[in-house]
């Protein structure tokens, strides 16, 4: 029998903390870096590159969307959870496909009139719902798996490839094989194989995705490491008898964050074109979670028509590619704000 | 060379069988067979013949006696009294109406000592072999359909990774040589631009612009009696362009790195032409780290044959993998995984014997 009471994870009160937390969190971290020179460096060196400050705005933007569809209240007559973006785009279902901001519905031998005619800025999909809705939904799926997987990886990373770099010897040897077992398999047929034994859903994707993304980011950590560990700094500290924990915490991970950071923004594009072409393959998740995937999907009977609907894919491609190169440009502009060799 | 040759085919011997290790454990560890049964399962509460009956399919059922005499290691594990259970659940029972009340004993799916020894042979020694059994969707031999797929994939894969190197490393040579420039810029932006769209997009953007409107092509199957070419054509552009843009910006800095090097100074202090500089001095040794690379695009292959088969119908092995994965098929999954890690193991020691060849620096001894 299926399980009807609904656990703490799926409560309104935790669905609506973690966004907070989250938020408090990120928001934290970007005003403690601030206050470090290094980064208040950086910050106004972004500042000054017009492409960082559009790439900037438009995770903004998108951030405020997948916020939009955290928030939310469990409705009493449905029992289903509302978010506000479902609220805010809460209509009739209209019959069939209809094109941007048309009054008939489209494809129909005799096209009838759409109960909210002109009002679909990017038309409907086959079902009838609004395709700026089904797009928009996917902006929280797309951020959920960069930002999960992301927060998974890095802290594994960055603790086994610092031990592998400072500790050598045995530790260096066994972290070293089983990066490289695991790199032998190549990625999507690794993320195939872990999601049919673990099954569909957000976690099991963000399990299957760190678990093969973290080996480029502990490789890149180990040979980081590898170069600071005899640095004058680093003996210094030693024999002043600084211990392992606080020289590794204190000393080297400050020295490696840099190159994480970059490799870590430049991962999340990655991550997100990944979880549509997993959901497209149809090993991402389920087909009611919204994703850009799915709407590929999609898209490909819609090509197949004549005459072609093109909004469906034209919407999806669009927003995920707009994601993507934003956080490809800021990768790019961190990389020329912090990264000190490129430093004139 | 040959010392060293054999030290590395040694060395991947470890890997190879930690690949093992892995997917053993994935599919026989991770999760127990019953929950994977019932979430495949279509019916929302699967009877226990049922989940007997998927279990058996994909490879989880307990092996049958005469079965495991036919195999050496079964029939040691006979001799050394390690047996498979008896089946659980008889279907044949009709139910007894008598009882009503009392319901069955919840039967046990939990694989016995030697259901788990045979996977285990099953999953290290016969895939070391190749002997991958047979598919479970279609009981076809997975070796037999492998060796039939193997021949469009790697023809189309091979033809794009050709293409697509050259042509990435020429316009490479093309940005280097107007560094610092605009178009240097610009080409930088239409690198990030090109990185920034997903696959499947250009497979349906260029499957519709190049095959149904201009009609350079078919747009679906493969049939290399009616010409290979033409079928070959659209996919083969699509890989390159797909993949291009990344090339052409990890090539361009390695590009970069060696412009700054003496060598070069000393070269246009003789006054060699730009232009030779960059074709006969700089890309020579630009190439280095070039083949580094070349190893990491094999998962970037076989994902484009994944999506590009799929789209166009190409009886390859990117299209027995999206069945696998559509009709559940763990066998052929397994064995595709094992092919792929052989693959990239056997990559990586070719990567390491070609930088011998191509940079005399480098001794292996």
């Amino acid at each position: 029998m299926p399980n009807e009471t609904p656990n703490f994870f799926q409560s309104d009160l935790f669905q609506n903390a973690v966004p907070v937390v989250v938020l408090a969190g990120l928001v934290w971290a970007l005003v403690a870096a601030g206050r470090t020179p290094l980064w208040s460096e950086a910050y106004r060196r972004l500042l000054r590159r017009p492409l960082a400050v559009f790439a900037l705005v438009v995770i903004g933007l998108y951030g405020t969307v997948a916020l939009l569809d955290s928030f939310g209240a469990t409705d009493p007559k449905s029992q289903t959870r509302k978010t506000v973006l479902d609220r805010l785009f809460e209509r009739p279902k209209e019959r069939t496909y209809s094109a941007p901001m048309a009054d008939m519905t489209f494809g129909e031998p005799e096209p009838q009139k759409l109960k909210e005619p002109g009002t679909h800025l990017l038309g409907t999909d086959g079902v009838g719902n609004d395709i700026l809705y089904r797009t928009l939904k996917g902006v929280k799926t797309a951020l959920t798996i960069g930002g999960a997987t992301s927060l998974m990886v890095t802290p594994i990373a960055l603790l086994l490839g610092m031990m592998a770099g400072y500790y050598g010897k045995t530790i260096d040897d066994i972290i070293q094989y089983v990066y490289t077992v695991l790199s032998s398999i190549p990625g999507i047929l690794l993320q195939i194989a872990l999601v049919l034994v673990l099954g569909k859903g957000l976690p099991q994707i963000c399990i299957a995705l760190g678990i093969t993304r973290w080996v480029g980011l502990c490789r890149l950590t180990r040979g980081e490491t590898l170069k600071h560990r005899d640095r004058e700094y680093v003996r210094g500290a030693k024999a002043l008898g600084v211990s392992d924990f606080r020289l590794l915490t204190r000393h080297i991970l400050p020295n490696l964050l840099p190159v994480v950071i970059i490799s870590v923004t430049l991962g999340f594009s990655g991550l997100v074109l990944s979880e549509s072409t997993l959901t497209y393959l149809g090993i991402g998740v389920d087909a009611d979670t919204g994703s850009w995937g799915n709407m590929i999907d999609a898209a490909r009977d819609e090509l197949a028509r004549d005459p072609i609907i093109w909004w469906n894919l034209t919407s999806a491609t669009s927003a995920l590619f707009l994601l993507v190169l934003a956080f490809n440009l800021l990768g790019d502009a961190l990389r020329d704000a912090i990264d000190p060799r490129l430093r004139s | 060379m040959l010392r060293y040759t054999i030290r590395r085919l040694l060395y991947s011997i470890p890997i190879l069988f930690g690949v093992l290790l892995i997917t053993y454990s994935l599919f026989f560890g991770v999760t127990p067979p019953e929950i994977i049964a019932r979430r495949n399962l279509s019916t929302r509460d699967p009877k226990p013949a049922q989940i007997e009956q998927w279990l058996a399919d994909h490879g989880y059922g307990e092996p049958k006696t005469e079965e495991m005499e036919k195999d050496a290691f079964g029939r040691f594990l006979l001799s050394a009294g390690i047996k498979p259970k008896v089946k659980s659940v008889n279907p044949a029972e009709p139910p007894n109406p008598a009882e009503p009340a009392t319901a069955p004993p919840a039967p046990d799916f939990r694989p016995s000592a030697a259901a788990r020894l045979m996977q285990l042979k099953r999953n290290t020694v016969d895939v070391m072999l190749f002997q991958f059994g047979k598919s479970d969707s279609t009981k076809e031999d997975i070796w037999e359909r492998l060796k039939k797929g193997a021949v469009p994939s790697f023809l189309i894969q091979a033809i794009i990774f050709g293409t697509g190197l050259f042509t990435a490393l020429m316009l490479a040579v093309l940005v280097a040589y107007f560094r610092g420039t605009y178009i240097d810029s610009l080409a930088t932006i239409v690198c990030v631009l090109m990185m920034s769209v997903v696959y499947m997009v250009y497979i349906i953007g260029l499957q519709y612009g190049m095959g149904r409107v201009a009609q350079y092509g078919p747009v679906w199957g493969f049939d290399p009696e009616n010409g290979i070419g033409k079928f070959l054509l659209i996919p083969v552009v699509i890989g390159v362009i797909a993949g291009v843009g990344a090339e052409i910006r990890l090539y361009r800095t390695f590009l970069l790195d060696e412009t700054g090097q003496d060598y070069v100074r000393t070269a246009r202090a003789k006054g060699v032409p730009e232009g030779r500089i960059l074709l006969g001095h700089v890309l020579k040794n630009a190439l280095i780290p070039v083949i580094t690379q070349t190893v990491s695009a094999i998962p970037v292959l076989i994902l484009g044959g994944l999506l590009l088969e799929n789209f166009f119908g190409i009886p390859g092995l990117g299209s027995y993998l999206n069945d696998a994965i559509n009709s559940q098929d763990f066998a052929v999954v397994r064995a595709m995984v094992f092919l792929g890690a052989l693959l990239t193991i056997v990559g990586q020691i070719m990567t390491d014997l070609l930088y011998a060849v191509v940079d005399p620096r480098i001794r292996l001894e």
